[in-house]
């Protein structure tokens, strides 16, 4: 006990700086990308544990404010929903390096990268994960901005990180925009600072351990365009359309575990914000106003993403409409709100987040062995690689909602909350898109795993008319798939299958008790 | 908490404020890269004076950290580091997209007008100070991303971004008296490393694309 207690006690120190020390000693490792990529798993695992710790103590673990050394107290906060959301960041962390190990090792046979850019890549992804780590141990709302802002500008770094022209242009698209819009959620964040001071409270800052237990203090109207500005701002961030223009760009040039990472967490993590600042303006106000907002903003996404999914012809570009649709739905769910709604958002994170990082990895070794993203050149899956068939098949059904996967009862549970909130008009724009989005991911599925592919033997160079590129000797597919691969694969789908019937404790008591947080005022 | 502001400290801001209105204006008007970066000095130099008075008015001693910051910043670095980027794309003009200059003009115009009108409903207590700073910054905001979605050079994107970062600065100090130092400290943080990563990847654009044109950026669709 005595080393848990001081161990949650220093978490956030664990969480956000030992990466920044991780990435630095992964640059020193330098040339030597063996040592950067057996380091970079140790390193992840360790952060892994150690956010699983923290949570496993969350019978024990109440709402605190975590003190810093140098910087005085007050500066990082922990509840149940941190420890939440920085065990789903370390997991999908630690997965997501042991597949880059594969990837980046074929990358480098492929000539795309050389091997001195292996080191950089973990530095990065390292300072990514701190970043995310940022912004959910920071107490104020202002820095939590300004941390969001953080992982706009490094994860603009990893999108960008394949020298080609599409990535420069996803990674340009992605930054402009995403600075753009987070300006705006700072220019929300003033007006609530504008909200305090003219309601005379000089007893508060931005910090949201102390404003939520302010109680009702500002006007409603400052605080309700503040609030749209915050919506505009992270909603731009997690994919929310019509703001979502540049999700596809940068989420299919990035190299696949990024886009595993960037899809899987850091778009929880800024919905994340968004939870934080709603949950400040519903108490600060004693009105719920927002429902209708996210209603609107969900159902929109889920419009948007259906015609782009169905029409798709590109693999992970299709994924990353997904991302979208998923996003839509969690912003639903947060609009039925309730009990159900608020369990169904945390849940839904949780499963979206593993069984997305599980798609995109199996897409990108997909992209590898077929050597194009087109969905209509991928065909015969089945024949020649039984593994990734399956991965892919059954991944994609557990994405749409097949019911041993979580997701089917994460989406239940927003059907009910639906139902609870009266919101029958809602509810049946919902399932609608749900069962066309299934469809459409069907008819992709059928397409790549089941028919035929001619393998082309031939010795010359020759511009093959299965690959897209002309190369040497194209033997059409390189079947091989590593065995860190297959790891990272496997490991994501079991905890998707499993999870649906059965939740570890720990974890689940977390979601429990931080949904109680956030519903406070009905507790 | 803080003491009242007195009648010379109000007028001198509002016509900084009306200065700070002029050289984002002048942003829009102007084609040429460099005369937009010396727009934005003038501007960065009318926000840090805007600090500096209200600290004199308050008499609190943050702001005048602040001013000393963001001079430090905005009128030093970072157009130095603009300068550099455009001599290095040998960027000169920028061309517009949907409306010529005049029109542009009028447009922003009304964009002012109606940030006055989205605020009307912000009620007032603090005086005249707030509400004509908070005006401003939200008409800065807004002229800024038009300026973005008229110019279709990177660097004048850039350009738009600043924009809309003064005008968030702005909010900051005059409406609510600065927010907490370290909020400010963060902020200013992104701003320089944000500014500094779109100048290596307008680089990036401009050695694999030929062309700073962000019309070009469209390999990507659907």
């Amino acid at each position: 006990m005595e080393v848990n207690e001081i161990m949650s006690e220093n978490i956030h120190l664990y969480m956000i700086f030992a990466p920044v020390l991780f990435a630095m000693i992964a640059k020193t490792l330098g040339r030597r990308s063996v040592a950067v990529e057996y380091f970079s798993m140790a390193a992840s695992l360790f952060l892994l544990i150690v956010s699983y710790i923290f949570i496993s103590n969350v019978g024990t673990l109440s709402s605190k404010v975590l003190s810093m050394p140098f910087l005085g107290p007050g500066l990082f906060y922990a509840d149940h929903l941190t420890a939440f959301m920085a065990f789903i960041i370390s997991l999908i962390f630690f997965i997501t390096t042991i597949y880059s190990g594969d990837y980046l090792e074929h990358e480098i046979k492929l000539g795309v990268i050389t091997e001195r850019r292996v080191a950089d890549y973990y530095s990065r992804a390292f300072i990514f994960v701190s970043s995310m780590m940022m912004v959910v141990f920071i107490n104020n709302i202002g820095l939590m901005w300004a941390s969001v802002e953080a992982t706009t500008l490094i994860s603009a770094l990893l999108v960008g990180f394949h020298n080609t022209r599409e990535a420069a242009e996803a990674a340009w698209k992605y930054l402009i925009i995403c600075t753009v819009a987070i300006a705006l959620s700072l220019f929300g964040i003033v007006l609530l600072n504008y909200a305090i001071i003219s309601a005379n409270q000089s007893g508060l800052s931005l910090d949201y351990s102390t404003l939520v237990s302010a109680g009702k203090f500002a006007d409603l109207t400052i605080i309700k365009l503040s609030f749209i500005f915050v919506l505009i701002g992270y909603g731009t961030k997690a994919g929310l359309a019509p703001m979502h223009t540049w999700l596809p760009d940068a989420h299919s040039q990035s190299p696949a575990p990024v886009s595993a990472m960037l899809s899987g967490v850091l778009l929880a993590c800024s919905t994340y914000a968004l939870i934080r600042f709603e949950h400040i303006a519903r108490l600060s106000t004693g009105v719920n106003f927002a429902s209708d907002y996210f209603i609107f903003f969900g159902l929109l996404s889920l419009f948007v993403a259906f015609p782009f999914i169905i029409l798709q012809n590109d693999i992970k570009r299709l994924m990353a409409y997904s991302s979208i649709e998923h996003t839509g739905i969690i912003y639903l769910a947060l609009g039925f709100g309730g009990p159900f709604g608020i369990i169904a958002v945390l849940y839904h994170t949780f499963y979206h987040a593993v069984i997305k990082s599980m798609m995109f990895l199996t897409a990108g070794s997909i992209i590898s062995v077929y050597k194009t993203n087109e969905i209509s050149k991928i065909k015969g899956l089945f024949e020649h690689h039984k593994f990734l068939a399956t991965a892919i098949f059954l991944g994609g059904l557990g994405l749409c909602g097949m019911p041993p996967f979580g997701i089917f009862f994460s989406e239940l549970l927003i059907l009910i909350a639906a139902i609870t909130a009266k919101k029958y008009l809602a509810a049946a724009l919902y399932l609608i898109c749900l069962s066309l989005i299934f469809l459409g991911f069907l008819n992709h599925l059928s397409k790549m795993t089941f028919g035929h592919y001619a393998k082309c033997h031939s010795e010359e160079a020759f511009e093959c008319e299965n690959c897209s590129r002309a190369t040497a000797g194209c033997r059409a597919l390189d079947v091989h798939v590593g065995f860190k691969t297959k790891l990272a694969i496997t490991i994501l789908f079991l905890i998707s299958i499993t999870s649906g019937v059965y939740m570890i404790f720990a974890l689940k008591e977390a979601m429990a008790r931080s949904a109680m947080l956030l519903l406070s005022p009905l507790f | 908490m803080h003491s009242e502001l007195t009648q010379t400290v109000i007028q001198n801001v509002n016509i900084l404020n009306t200065f700070l209105l002029l050289t984002a204006i002048m942003a829009v008007v102007f084609r040429r890269i460099r005369s937009q970066i010396t727009a934005y000095f003038f501007q960065s130099v009318a926000l840090a004076l805007i600090c500096v008075e209200m600290g004199r008015g308050l008499g609190n001693g943050h702001l005048y950290v602040a001013a000393a910051l963001s001079f430090a910043a905005k009128c030093v670095l970072i157009p130095l580091f603009l300068f550099y980027i455009s001599r290095k794309t040998m960027v000169v003009k920028d061309g517009e997209k949907f409306f010529k200059i005049p029109t542009a003009l009028l447009i922003s115009g009304i964009l002012i007008i109606f940030s006055f009108y989205i605020l009307q409903p912000v009620s007032v207590k603090a005086g005249l100070l707030t509400k004509a700073s908070l005006n401003t910054s939200l008409s800065l905001i807004l002229i800024g991303l038009f300026l973005m979605i008229n110019r279709t050079f990177a660097l004048t994107q850039i350009m738009g971004i600043l924009i809309i970062e003064n005008g968030l600065f702005l909010a900051g100090i005059a409406t609510t008296y600065g927010m907490p130092l370290i909020v400010e400290l963060g902020a200013f943080f992104d701003v320089i490393v944000g500014v500094v990563l779109m100048g290596v990847m307008t680089n990036k654009i401009s050695r694999s694309f030929e062309s700073l044109d962000t019309e070009k950026l469209n390999l990507l669709k659907y």
